[in-house]
């Protein structure tokens, strides 16, 4: 399994944050961590990356603890914009080509030139959905072994969403896993193989897509409204 | 990965510095050499310099304090978080690296001040009488006679002023990470970050009283054999020693339990 959660439990100041969440992980597939704003989506991903640790429980990726080489594995995409504004693209490329092994600067610098950003351009002058392309970028642009995208599409038009769902199944590689938290189904519904239904740090409801859309006769979207309809 | 995260640390606060430091050095100049051979024309220009040098030298120092808090603050408790917490290294080579590149800017920030006061001064000191000064000593001390410790004079003498250097580099490390674990208590207690500075002003002074009642104690055992033996030379050495061995140890002590809690701190009770 490439990434094993049993058990973890989660708190922030006394507020229970995830609650008993056991779920594994293979490699190769397109998963989907669905909840509402404030489910513990970003909670379960910052556990994964050790951005945060658990009360509780115990995180594997690959079977090990999170540490420097799951960070080599992972490519993470948080939700905010985490870049230093005084560095140009070309320095960025610099700085993720030294420390990670797996990242193709040629494969960067090609996504770089098809979204008409110069390579020269710095940060601070860019807006902030062309520094969310360039973070995208930078993330797609290494083989890693898991890809985590929290809320990839959450602040962007829907053309823009094209562009980077598109980015994003055309670039990952197939042998990866990727995780794409969101609460915006009907946009990830097609790409994923499973789902994860989180709410108020429980999972709700875990499984294949085409099993679930068997079971319950609907579409991921409608299998979401209605787990969450009482909420 | 130490080198390659020094590197970037390098790149990211060398901005910062070098107009200030250009500033410094190139006003000095100007006044040191215009002023002294009496420039009366410029004499309007040659009142407002002193007071811009004057302001650029105490500026440099603020702007060592300001970019050794924003650093830290926004690379590893702010949103770059994200990407430096996520990077195959370990916290402690990120705090490493940190301390080891703001130690840098500390002593390039005085070096540049000295080397200013020695241009302006250039007319009134003779700096080459002080270098010959410093060399008559040296000479001095080649020509001492005498074993401490089973060494020669020479090689102890080199080795405790090797060690004093040591201590420097540990003090001006224990004085960064000090700072940095104040800023850390300061983001726990997210309503009153106030919390930051007096943690800074307690923990500082803990250490201080800590390792000073240490040394002092140290010294004042050591003193009692001074003058037993016949070799004086020996026991005031072992007692110099002896003060330079203590600030080391503690101060080396202090670093690595400082930068141990904030790797912790870091680790286990940050949340970004």
């Amino acid at each position: 399994m490439l990434v094993q959660f049993k058990d973890v439990n989660k708190k922030y100041s006394g507020k229970v944050a995830l609650h008993n969440v056991s779920f594994e992980i293979p490699t190769g597939r397109v998963i989907g961590l669905l909840g509402p704003n404030g489910s513990g989506k970003s909670t379960i991903i910052k556990l994964m990356n050790g951005l945060i640790q658990p009360n509780a429980g115990s995180i594997l990726i690959e079977g090990n603890k999170v540490g420097v080489q799951s960070h080599l594995d992972i490519a993470y995409l948080p939700e905010r914009t985490y870049l230093n504004d005084w560095m140009r693209v070309r320095q960025l490329i610099e700085f993720f080509s030294d420390f990670y092994s797996n990242f193709d600067a040629t494969i960067a610098a090609k996504l770089f030139k098809d979204l008409g950003i110069d390579l020269e351009d710095r940060l601070v002058a860019m807006s902030k959905g062309t520094k969310e392309k360039v973070q995208l970028v930078l993330v797609m642009a290494r083989k890693a072994k898991l890809y985590i995208l929290d809320e990839p599409i959450g602040g962007v038009d829907p053309a823009g969403r094209d562009y980077i769902l598109n980015t994003i199944i055309k670039n990952y590689d197939t042998d990866s896993t990727l995780i794409i938290a969101t609460h915006l189904i009907q946009e990830v519904e097609s790409i994923c193989d499973d789902v994860i239904f989180i709410h108020n740090g429980v999972i709700k409801l875990q499984g294949n897509v085409d099993d679930l859309r068997a079971e319950h006769g609907k579409s991921v979207d409608q299998i979401f409204r209605e787990v969450f309809k009482c909420y | 990965m130490l080198l390659k995260l020094i590197k970037h640390e390098f790149k990211a606060t060398a901005n910062k510095f070098y107009p200030i430091y250009a500033l410094i050095l190139i006003t000095s100049f100007i006044y040191g050499n215009f002023f002294n051979i009496g420039y009366n024309v410029l004499s309007a220009y040659f009142n407002i310099v002193p007071v811009v040098l004057g302001c650029a030298l105490v500026a440099q120092f603020v702007v060592l304090l300001m970019v050794t808090i924003d650093r830290f603050n926004k690379s590893l408790l702010g949103d770059e978080g994200y990407l430096m917490f996520t990077l195959p290294v370990t916290n402690r080579q990120l705090i490493l690296s940190k301390t080891i590149v703001t130690g840098v800017w500390y002593f390039i920030t005085h070096i540049v001040f000295m080397l200013s006061i020695m241009i302006l001064t250039s007319d009134m000191v003779d700096y080459s009488y002080m270098f010959k000064g410093v060399i008559g000593l040296n000479s001095m001390f080649m020509e001492a006679v005498g074993t401490v410790g089973g060494v020669s004079v020479q090689i102890a003498v080199l080795i405790k002023m090797l060690q004093v250097g040591v201590v420097g580099l540990l003090t001006v490390a224990k004085t960064i990470l000090i700072i940095y674990l104040a800023l850390i208590i300061g983001s726990l207690v997210k309503r009153a970050k106030i919390v930051g500075l007096f943690s800074y002003i307690a923990i500082n002074w803990v250490l201080t009283t800590f390792l000073g009642v240490s040394t002092i104690t140290m010294l004042i055992n050591s003193s009692k054999v001074v003058g037993v033996s016949t070799n004086i030379l020996s026991d005031l050495y072992g007692l110099v020693a002896t003060g330079i061995n203590v600030a080391t140890i503690g101060n080396l002590a202090i670093c690595i339990a400082v930068m141990e809690l904030i790797s912790y701190i870091l680790t286990n009770k940050k949340e970004l």
